[in-house]
């Protein structure tokens, strides 16, 4: 659900035509059960470019979660506005945006290939073509042998890989990464992590990706937003200016390691100040 | 060395004999079998033995014997046929009201808690104990039969389907939400398919009481109906054709719980 803002001609600014994600302002805020009103997002303005590996990184509760659903308009924001491309997000875009949930949102009861398939049954795609291309996505994340398992038949890894390849299967150019690894183990997070970045690099989405975890969040990323708690601000933004492709060994390297260290001093203060959040 | 054998003695059948002895080595489906043979072949002897011509008890043999002709005379005929209607319309208005207010019940979170309080309290009421209300407002006939057939079986309906429609998990709304559905591809999509396995297991629950519910009525009322047949034929002193009648109303219940079972089997094949 788009709706059209100015014709594509009508905008062409130099500094935003390399644009692809336009936040502005936004403004979220919750009820809570008591029926008070708690701000997650206020004053928050980011333009995240094409192609760009962009990680929201900050405390637990901040936010992040929240920035994440209003650029793919499952939430509605209290203030500001979000536009990708030349129209602003009033309602889910799955054309555009496709999503990786932290707990991997599968259908227990379809197959691996289903759970992918099931993307493109929304879009009402025809049967064989629907099934041919849920197997390449599938071949993509390397589960090609998977495809007939269920959901409890699978590690939490292939799940996690299921629905990277459900994400990738409906060809949107925006993918939004909501803490994809965060019910992952450290080492299969680590192997993932890379995994995922060599599939990624070679297709030129722009993500945007929620993370907890610094390492995570410096190697794959070509900008890091590090956050306040809540409500959530923009603390920082640091480039990432590591040459891409990336291998892991660069995670010991000294660039690597000095951003790593300057992000931790930036969140340490801020999650120390969300802890005592309710 | 000692690894091997170790297997060895594990896999010998000797082995595991001499640690259990008797009938253990016997499968739960063999034991059941005997169980039930032992007690149907008991049964006969006592009644062999010490119920000839009885007025109140029949042997398994001559109950057996009884079913053809039981089931060939066209009053018995034309009360199942009865029992069977009243039943079948109660089941389905229970399965069909009980699954749409069930699933609205419990996508409504506010409604959710007080409903259930509501509904459990009603659910262990003993609706014998109201049934001379049922005949006052809806007479003796049909539809007093059948609705209290449909409040015997609805209650295990809509309970199980309020608990599972709560249990559908909202990541799954939310994913599809993302992808493009509105609220009839999610209900289509993840609320079905993920209440069906619980509302087929409490629609054996609902089955077995909704017949409960009908026979009850017609038992008390005893106008048309298997009740009506089974309370005259316990004052006619005909056993046989008694227990035949019997057992046909009971394999009848356990055929549509297998059916049920086999369903929810299959429906649940996805679960760890």
């Amino acid at each position: 659900m788009l709706k059209n803002e100015n014709s594509p001609e009508g905008r062409q600014p130099t500094t935003e035509s390399e644009a692809r994600i336009f936040v502005e302002d936004l403004e979220v805020a919750y009820a809570t059960p008591s029926g008070s009103r708690v701000h997650a997002v206020v004053d928050f303005s980011l333009d995240i470019r094409r192609g760009e590996f962009l990680t929201l990184i900050g405390p637990s509760g901040c936010g992040k979660t929240s920035i994440l659903k209003a650029v793919g308009g499952l939430i509605t924001p209290d203030g500001g506005d979000v536009r990708i491309g030349d129209t602003i997000v009033t309602g889910p875009v799955p054309d555009q945006v496709a999503y990786v949930f932290q707990d991997f949102a599968l259908f227990p009861w379809r197959t691996a290939l289903g759970n992918v398939e099931v993307a493109l049954e929304l879009k009402k795609v025809p049967k064989a073509e629907r099934r041919e291309r849920a197997r390449e996505a599938l071949a993509t994340v390397g589960l090609a042998d998977a495809a007939d398992r269920h959901p409890h038949e699978l590690s939490g890894g292939m799940k996690q890989r299921v629905a990277v390849a459900r994400a990738l299967v409906s060809n949107c150019d925006v993918l939004l990464l909501d803490e994809p690894f965060g019910a992952l183990d450290e080492q299969t997070r680590l192997v993932l992590g890379t995994e995922l970045l060599r599939i990624l690099e070679s297709l030129g989405k722009t993500i945007i990706f929620v993370t907890h975890n610094l390492q995570e969040a410096v190697y794959l990323s070509d900008r890091v937003v590090a956050m306040s708690a809540r409500p959530a601000r923009i603390k920082e933004i640091i480039e990432v200016d590591i040459p891409r492709p990336r291998s892991p060994d660069i995670m010991v390297s000294e660039a690597f390691t000095e951003i790593q260290r300057h992000l931790f001093s930036l969140l340490y203060e801020e999650s120390a100040l969300a802890m005592n959040q309710p | 060395m000692s690894a091997v054998t170790f297997r060895r003695v594990g896999g010998e059948p000797q082995a595991r004999r001499a640690v259990r002895p008797g009938g253990a080595g016997m499968s739960p489906v063999m034991l059941r079998v005997l169980t039930l043979a032992a007690v149907v072949l008991g049964w006969e002897v006592l009644a062999r033995l010490y119920l000839q011509d009885s007025l109140f008890l029949a042997g398994p043999v001559a109950i057996v014997q009884a079913i053809p002709g039981t089931l060939s005379d066209p009053a018995v005929r034309e009360a199942l046929a009865i029992t069977a209607g009243e039943f079948l319309l109660a089941f389905a208005i229970a399965t069909i009201a009980g699954v749409l207010f069930g699933a609205l019940l419990g996508a409504t979170r506010r409604a959710f808690a007080p409903s259930r309080n509501l509904l459990q309290m009603a659910f262990s009421l003993p609706q014998v104990a109201l049934y001379p209300l049922f005949v006052l407002w809806l007479g003796f006939g049909f539809s007093s039969k059948v609705v209290f057939g449909i409040t015997h079986g609805i209650f295990p309906v809509l309970l199980g389907t309020m608990a599972a429609t709560k249990m559908v998990d909202p990541n799954l709304v939310t994913s599809v939400r993302a992808m493009g559905g509105g609220r009839r591809t999610i209900l289509r999509k993840v609320v079905l398919p993920s209440i069906l396995p619980e509302v087929v297991s409490s629609l054996r629950v609902a089955a077995a009481l909704t017949l409960l519910g009908v026979l009850l009525a017609e038992l008390m009322v005893s106008v048309g109906g298997v009740g009506a047949m089974l309370h005259s034929l316990s004052s006619s002193f005909a056993p046989a054709r008694l227990y035949a009648l019997i057992a046909t109303v009971c394999a009848a219940a356990i055929a549509v719980n297998l059916v049920l079972g086999f369903f929810e089997r299959r429906l649940s094949r996805w679960r760890p």
